[in-house]
C-alpha cells in the first residue's frame, strides 16, 4: 500500500468500543492457529465424525438398507444389542468431548507461551485492556475452535435427525440440542482453561502438551487403579473425561452412568477449572517480577 | 461499534477534531505522596510533584524506582498511599480510560511472535482502540515513521536489537497517544541507531501534542530531548528540574577572556548592568540581566576595540545536577525545596 503520511500525529478519529478488544485477541489467535498447513489439515478432518454420523442417521433411517446391510433382519436385535442404545449420545456427543480433547491439546499449551516468552504482556496491559478481557480473548479463541467441529455441527446432526425422526421429535427431546450445547461449552471451558493454564507456567510447549496430556492418561490411570483396588468409585474424582460422561448424559438425558454421583462429577469439574484459573491468573501480569 | 475518545470535549466529538494542544506549561501529571510498597519494601515512597514539561526525564540509579513509578502510572502497580493523576485523572480509578491516551515502550525486549512487524503494529493499534483500518493505515505510518518501512514485511523475531526498538516505538506511537512512555529507549543501540531514536523522541516532543516521560539512566540522552528531569534516588524525588529554565539561566551566566582595554571593557558591562566578577586577571565571569543579550556585548568590543578571545557558558549540566541531587539526603522536604 502507498503510505502518504511518514510523520507522528495524534489519532483524531472514532475508537472501537472497550467490549470488542479481546475479540481483536481471539481475532489475531485464530489467524495465527490456522497459519499453520498442519494444524489445518488436522481441523478439517476433526469434521470427519460428524460427517460419518450423518450417514449412520441417513441409514438409520433407512432401516431397511441397515437391516441387509448389517445381516439383522429384526430392528429390536439392533437395539437389544446396544447398537441404537442412546445412539444420538454415543454419536454426537462423545465424538465431540474426543475431539474438542484433540483440538484443545494441539494448540491450547501453545496459546499463551509465546506471548509470555516474548514478554508482550506489558504491551496488551498497557492498552485499555484488563487481565480477563486479554485471557478472555485466548479462551474465544479456543471455544471457537471448538465448537466449530463439536456442537455445531453436532446440532445440525440433530436437526438431521430430527428431519428424518417422527413429527414432534425435537419438541419431544428438547435436552438433546441444549444437552450437547451444555455439555460441549462445559467440557471446552473446562479443557481451555487448563490448557491455558499449563502455557502460562510451562513455557516450552512439547512439555506443555506432554503435561495436558499426562494430567488425562496419568489421572485416568490412577483413578482407575484406585478403582478398581478399592471396588469403589472415588478413584473417578481424579478423571476428568468420567466426570465429563456423568454430567453430559445427565444434561443430554441419556441413561444415567454409574461413574460417579452427579454432584462428585460436576464439582470435580468445578474444582479443576478453578485451580487452573488462580494458576492461570498467577501467572499473567504486566511486569516480571525480580527477586 | 465505534466510541469517541474519552479525552474529546464535546466540541471535539462534534467537529471530530482531536483535543486543542495543551498550554506548553499546563500540569499535566501531579504525584500526591504516592507511595508503593511491593514485597513489604517500600519501592516509591511519598512521591510529590507536579510535571509541566513536554518531555520529561526520568532519572536515578538502578533500582531508584524509576520502572516501579511508569508501572504505577500505568496502573499495574496500585499505590499504597497517595495519588496520581494524569490529565486530571486518577491513575487507579480511570485507569483504562488513561491508557486508551498512553503509549508505552517497555525496557526489555516486547513483541508478539509469529507475524510481522507491520501485523504487529495493527493489532496493538487495534487493542488501543483504532478501528481495522485505520489500524492498518497508521502501523505503515508508524513504521516508516521509525525508519522500518522496508522491514514491515518481517517477522519480528527477524529483527536487530536496533529493529526491535524502533518497533516498540512504532507500536507505542501508532494510536497517535497523548502521553508517550519510554523505558530506557536507546538500551542497546549502537550510536548512529541511538542519535535516530533521540531524534525521533526529539521529533514527537517538538509535535506539542504529545507529552513524554524518558526513563534512562543515560543523562546524555535524557539532556538531548527532555526539557524537565525528576530524579529518583531510593524510591524518593532527590530533584525536580527544568532544564529549559537552567538553560536559560546558564546562557545568561556567561566566562569571557578579553585582550585590549579589559578594565574599560569591565565597566561597560557594568554599565550595561551585568554583574562582573574577576575570578583572575585573565578571565572575566558576568552575569548578564534580562535585557542585555550577547550581541550586546560584541556591540561594546568593537566599540571599545577590544577582542573576545574566549567566550563560554555556564556548563551547569545535568550530570551536576544529577550528581548533586545523589550527594543530597533524599527527604521530601528537601526535594521540594529543590
Amino acid at each position: 500500500m502507498s503510505v502518504r503520511e511518514h510523520g507522528f500525529r495524534t489519532y483524531a478519529g472514532p475508537w472501537t468500543r472497550m467490549i470488542t478488544r479481546p475479540l481483536v485477541i481471539t481475532r489475531y489467535t485464530l489467524a495465527s492457529v490456522f497459519s499453520s498447513r498442519l494444524f489445518t489439515i488436522f481441523y478439517v478432518a476433526c469434521f470427519l465424525p460428524p460427517c460419518l454420523f450423518l450417514v449412520t442417521i441417513y441409514l438409520r433411517y433407512k432401516v431397511d438398507f441397515l437391516q441387509g446391510f448389517l445381516g439383522f433382519r429384526d430392528p429390536d436385535a439392533l437395539i437389544g444389542a446396544g447398537l441404537l442404545d442412546d445412539w444420538l449420545y454415543y454419536g454426537i456427543v462423545e465424538p465431540s468431548v474426543f475431539v474438542a480433547f484433540l483440538i484443545v491439546l494441539v494448540r491450547g499449551p501453545a496459546l499463551l507461551a509465546p506471548d509470555l516468552k516474548d514478554n508482550a504482556m506489558p504491551l496488551y496491559l498497557s492498552r485499555p485492556m484488563t487481565k480477563p478481557q486479554y485471557l478472555l480473548g485466548k479462551l474465544l479463541a479456543l471455544l471457537w475452535l471448538t465448537a466449530a467441529v463439536t456442537w455445531i455441527p453436532g446440532l445440525v446432526l440433530v436437526f438431521v435427525n430430527a428431519y428424518y425422526a417422527e413429527d414432534g421429535w425435537l419438541l419431544g427431546n428438547l435436552s438433546v440440542p441444549l444437552g450437547l450445547i451444555a455439555t460441549c461449552l462445559v467440557w471446552s471451558g473446562c479443557l481451555s482453561i487448563i490448557a491455558l493454564a499449563l502455557s502460562a507456567w510451562v513455557r516450552w510447549r512439547p512439555a506443555a502438551t506432554l503435561g495436558f496430556l499426562g494430567l488425562f492418561v496419568i489421572g485416568a490411570a490412577i483413578g482407575n487403579l484406585f478403582r478398581v483396588t478399592t471396588g469403589d468409585w472415588y478413584g473417578s474424582v481424579i478423571i476428568l473425561w468420567d466426570a465429563i460422561e456423568v454430567v453430559g448424559r445427565s444434561l443430554f438425558g441419556a441413561k444415567v452412568s454409574d461413574l460417579m454421583p452427579l454432584s462428585w462429577a460436576w464439582g470435580t469439574l468445578a474444582v479443576a477449572t478453578a485451580l487452573a484459573f488462580w494458576a492461570l491468573m498467577r501467572r499473567i501480569r504486566a511486569f516480571e517480577i525480580v527477586r | 461499534m465505534t466510541e469517541t475518545t474519552p479525552s474529546a470535549t464535546a466540541q471535539d466529538r462534534r467537529t471530530g477534531n482531536s483535543p486543542s494542544p495543551p498550554d506548553t506549561r499546563e500540569a499535566w501529571a501531579e504525584f500526591e505522596g504516592l507511595s508503593v510498597l511491593l514485597g513489604g519494601r517500600a519501592v516509591l515512597n511519598d512521591l510529590n510533584a507536579t510535571l509541566r514539561g513536554r518531555c520529561i526525564g526520568l532519572l536515578g540509579p538502578n533500582g531508584a524506582g524509576k520502572t516501579t513509578l511508569l508501572n504505577t502510572l500505568l496502573g499495574f502497580f496500585k499505590p499504597s498511599r497517595g495519588r496520581a493523576r494524569i490529565f486530571g485523572r486518577d491513575v487507579v480509578g480511570e485507569a483504562r480510560d488513561l491508557r486508551q491516551l498512553i503509549g508505552y515502550m517497555p525496557e526489555r525486549d516486547s513483541f508478539v511472535g509469529g507475524m510481522t512487524g507491520v501485523r504487529f503494529v495493527r493489532m496493538m493499534g487495534e487493542l488501543s482502540g483504532l478501528p481495522r483500518d485505520d489500524a492498518l493505515d497508521r502501523a505503515h505510518e508508524a513504521f516508516f515513521h521509525v525508519g522500518l518501512g522496508e522491514a514491515r514485511y518481517r517477522n519480528v523475531e527477524t529483527y536487530s536489537q536496533g529493529m526491535k526498538q524502533l518497533a516498540k516505538l512504532a507500536q507505542a506511537i501508532a494510536h497517535g497517544p497523548r502521553l508517550l512512555f519510554l523505558d530506557e529507549p536507546t538500551n542497546g543501540l549502537d550510536p548512529p541507531a541511538r542519535s535516530r531514536m533521540l531524534q525521533l523522541v526529539r521529533g514527537i516532543r517538538d509535535t506539542g501534542e504529545t507529552r513524554l516521560v524518558v526513563s534512562s539512566h543515560l543523562l546524555r540522552d535524557v539532556e538531548e530531548c527532555c526539557d524537565e528531569v525528576l530524579i529518583l534516588k531510593d524510591g524518593r524525588i532527590a530533584s525536580v528540574c527544568d532544564l529549559e529554565s537552567e538553560r536559560r539561566s546558564n546562557r545568561k551566566f556567561l566566562f569571557l577572556q578579553v585582550k585590549g582595554d579589559q578594565e574599560r571593557f569591565v565597566q561597560g558591562l557594568v554599565a550595561l548592568g551585568c554583574e562582573v566578577g574577576m575570578p583572575n586577571r585573565r578571565r572575566l565571569r558576568a552575569v548578564l540581566p534580562a535585557h542585555v543579550e550577547i550581541a550586546d556585548l560584541y556591540k561594546l568590543a568593537v566599540e571599545l576595540s577590544v577582542q573576545i578571545r574566549q567566550l563560554d557558558h555556564k556548563r551547569d549540566s545535568l550530570e551536576d545536577i544529577f550528581l548533586r541531587a545523589m550527594d543530597e539526603p533524599g527527604t521530601p522536604e528537601q526535594a521540594r525545596a529543590s
